[in-house]
C-alpha cells in the first residue's frame, strides 16, 4: 500500500493544475502543484569610513519553490545568488562574481492542524527578522547585527511548529541540527559556522495585535573553540501613527577561544517607523552591539525614508551613523530598490 | 470656494458609501459549518491562520486584486490596512504559506468556487440563482 502512495505522490509532482490564475507581481506563479516565486533586491553603498569603496551590487536574487503533494509531503527550496557588485569603486563594471546559495531546502509535514514537522535546511527562528529577511519585506536596507551577527540563522536538521487556538498560549517552535550546517554559505560571508544547534521560539500575537516572542538557542561552534547559549526577545507593536519594533539578545560563552574577551555577548536596538502616507514611511533605528572579541561596544543609527510604489515593489534609501568597534556595518549612504516576483 | 467644496464632496462621498457596502461570503465547503461565519473567523482565514475546514480538508482562499474595490472594502470590514495586509500576506508566503489565489471579477469568483471544493470568497451583491455548489456562510455589513 505504501508503495501506491509512494508512486501516487511522485506522480502529483507533475500533475497539471486544477485552477489556475493569471501572474500577479509578488505573488508568484502557480505551475500545477508548485509555486515559483522570488525575489532580488539591487543596493547602492557608499561608506564614508574605514576606507570602504563605494558600490552598486545586485545583492540579492532568490528563487523560491513551494509544492503541495499532500499533508506530509510539502517540499521547500530556495536558492539565491548573491552579492554580484554590477560597479566597485576603483575596480570598475563587474570585478568579480557572486556566489550561489541554498537558503532552504526542506518538507514540511501537517500532521495535524496545530502540529507541522519541517525537516531539511531552514530559517532558525531567532528572531521575526531572520525568518522574513527578504529586502522587500523589511522596512530597512541594513538589517540590525542583532538579528544575525553571531548566532545560527540556518538550521539543518529538524522543526516542529505548534500554532496554538488559545490567545493564552504562544505559538512554539523547537529545532534541533545535530550535525554541520547544509550547504553552508561562503565562509568569508559567514566566518562561523555551528554544529549541535538546539532551540525553541515561543510567540504570541501578529503584526496585527502586536506580537513578542521568546528565542533560545544553544550551539556549538565549529570554527571556534567555544558553546555559546542565546536569550532573545523580540517584538512589535503598531500604533498606527508610529511601529515600533526591538530586540534584545543576551549570548553567554563558554570554551578556550583565545581572541575572546568576555564571555558574554549583548545586543539590541530599537526602531521607529513613522508613515507619512499610505506608500511612504521615514523609519530610524539606534542598536548598540557588545561583541565578544571586540575591546569597545558598537553603535549605530539609521536614518532614512522607504517609498513602497506597490505591494511588491520598495525603494529605500538610508544614512548610517556607527561609533565603536566596526562589526560589518560601515558610516555611510545606503540605497536600494528590491522586488518580489 | 463653493465649487472647489462640492466637487470635494463628489469625490469623498462615493468613497465613504464605497466602504459601507456589504459584502456576502461564499463557499464550495465540504462539511457543514455553522453559520454565520463570525468576523474572527473570517479573519483567522483570510490571515492563514486557520488552514483546514474541520474535517482536515485544505481551506481554498480566495482573494480579489489589493486595487479592487471589493478587496478594499473586505479589508475595511475586517479592519486591516490594505497596504499592512498585502506586506502580511508577502511574508506568510516568504515562510513557506500558500498564498489566497486572485480572480479578476465577482464572475471569476462564483466560477471558482462553484468549481472547486474547499474554497472560499466574498462577493459584492447577491448570489445568482442556479450556482449550486455555492454556500453562502455569512455577510459583511
Amino acid at each position: 500500500m505504501w508503495k501506491i502512495n509512494l508512486i501516487y505522490s511522485f506522480l502529483l509532482l507533475f500533475n497539471t493544475p486544477l485552477y489556475a490564475s493569471d501572474y500577479i507581481l509578488g505573488q508568484g506563479y502557480n505551475l500545477g502543484i508548485w509555486n515559483i516565486a522570488g525575489y532580488s533586491n539591487i543596493q547602492f553603498k557608499a561608506p564614508t569610513h574605514n576606507q570602504s569603496p563605494a558600490k552598486i551590487e545586485l545583492e540579492h536574487v532568490a528563487l523560491f519553490v513551494r509544492g503541495q503533494v499532500n499533508q506530509y509531503i510539502n517540499p521547500f527550496f530556495e536558492i539565491e545568488y548573491a552579492t554580484q557588485p554590477f560597479w566597485l569603486e576603483g575596480q570598475g563594471a563587474f570585478p568579480v562574481a557572486g556566489d550561489f546559495v541554498v537558503e532552504r531546502l526542506y518538507n514540511e509535514s501537517n500532521i495535524t492542524e496545530q502540529f507541522t514537522a519541517r525537516l531539511g535546511k531552514m530559517l532558525a527562528p531567532t528572531s521575526e527578522w531572520n525568518l522574513i529577511h527578504a529586502n522587500p519585506l523589511v522596512p530597512t536596507v541594513n538589517r540590525p547585527l542583532t538579528t544575525y551577527l553571531n548566532l545560527s540563522e540556518f538550521i539543518s536538521g529538524v522543526e516542529l511548529q505548534y500554532q496554538t487556538k488559545h490567545v493564552w498560549l504562544p505559538n512554539i517552535k523547537v529545532y534541533y541540527q545535530p550535525w554541520a550546517e547544509l550547504l553552508p554559505k561562503n565562509i568569508i560571508i559567514r566566518p562561523i559556522r555551528y554544529q549541535n544547534v538546539s532551540g525553541i521560539n515561543l510567540q504570541y500575537g501578529d503584526e496585527f495585535s502586536g506580537r513578542i516572542a521568546l528565542s533560545i538557542q544553544h550551539a556549538d561552534l565549529i570554527t571556534r573553540h567555544e558553546q555559546q547559549t542565546l536569550f532573545a526577545v523580540d517584538g512589535q507593536y503598531d500604533f498606527d501613527y508610529v511601529q515600533l519594533s526591538s530586540q534584545i539578545s543576551y549570548t553567554t560563552v563558554s570554551g578556550n577561544e583565545i581572541t575572546r574577551q568576555r564571555n558574554y555577548e549583548a545586543a539590541g536596538y530599537l526602531q521607529v517607523v513613522l508613515p507619512m502616507e499610505e506608500r511612504w514611511n521615514l523609519y530610524t533605528r539606534g542598536e548598540a552591539f557588545i561583541q565578544r572579541d571586540a575591546s569597545s561596544v558598537h553603535y549605530n543609527g539609521v536614518f532614512g525614508f522607504n517609498f513602497r510604489q506597490q505591494d511588491a515593489l520598495v525603494w529605500k534609501l538610508e544614512y548610517v551613523l556607527q561609533r565603536g568597534s566596526l562589526l560589518g556595518l560601515s558610516e555611510g549612504v545606503y540605497g536600494s530598490f528590491g522586488v518580489m516576483f | 470656494m463653493r465649487y472647489f467644496l462640492l466637487s470635494l464632496g463628489l469625490l469623498v462621498i462615493p468613497m465613504v458609501f464605497a466602504k459601507d457596502k456589504s459584502l456576502t461570503l461564499v463557499a464550495n465547503t465540504p462539511v457543514s459549518i455553522s453559520t454565520p461565519l463570525s468576523i474572527e473567523s473570517i479573519k483567522k482565514i483570510y490571515l492563514l491562520k486557520q488552514l483546514n475546514w474541520s474535517n482536515k480538508t485544505p481551506i481554498i482562499v480566495i482573494n480579489r486584486k489589493s486595487t479592487s474595490s471589493a478587496r478594499k472594502i473586505f479589508e475595511h470590514k475586517l479592519g486591516l490596512s490594505s497596504t499592512k495586509y498585502a506586506l502580511y500576506l508577502k511574508k506568510m508566503h516568504y515562510k513557506g504559506m500558500s498564498l489566497p489565489i486572485i480572480q479578476e471579477s465577482k464572475q471569476a469568483v462564483l466560477a471558482f468556487v462553484e468549481k472547486v471544493p474547499g474554497s472560499i470568497a466574498y462577493i459584492e451583491g447577491e448570489v445568482p440563482s442556479g450556482m449550486k455548489n455555492i454556500k453562502i456562510i455569512g455577510s459583511l455589513r
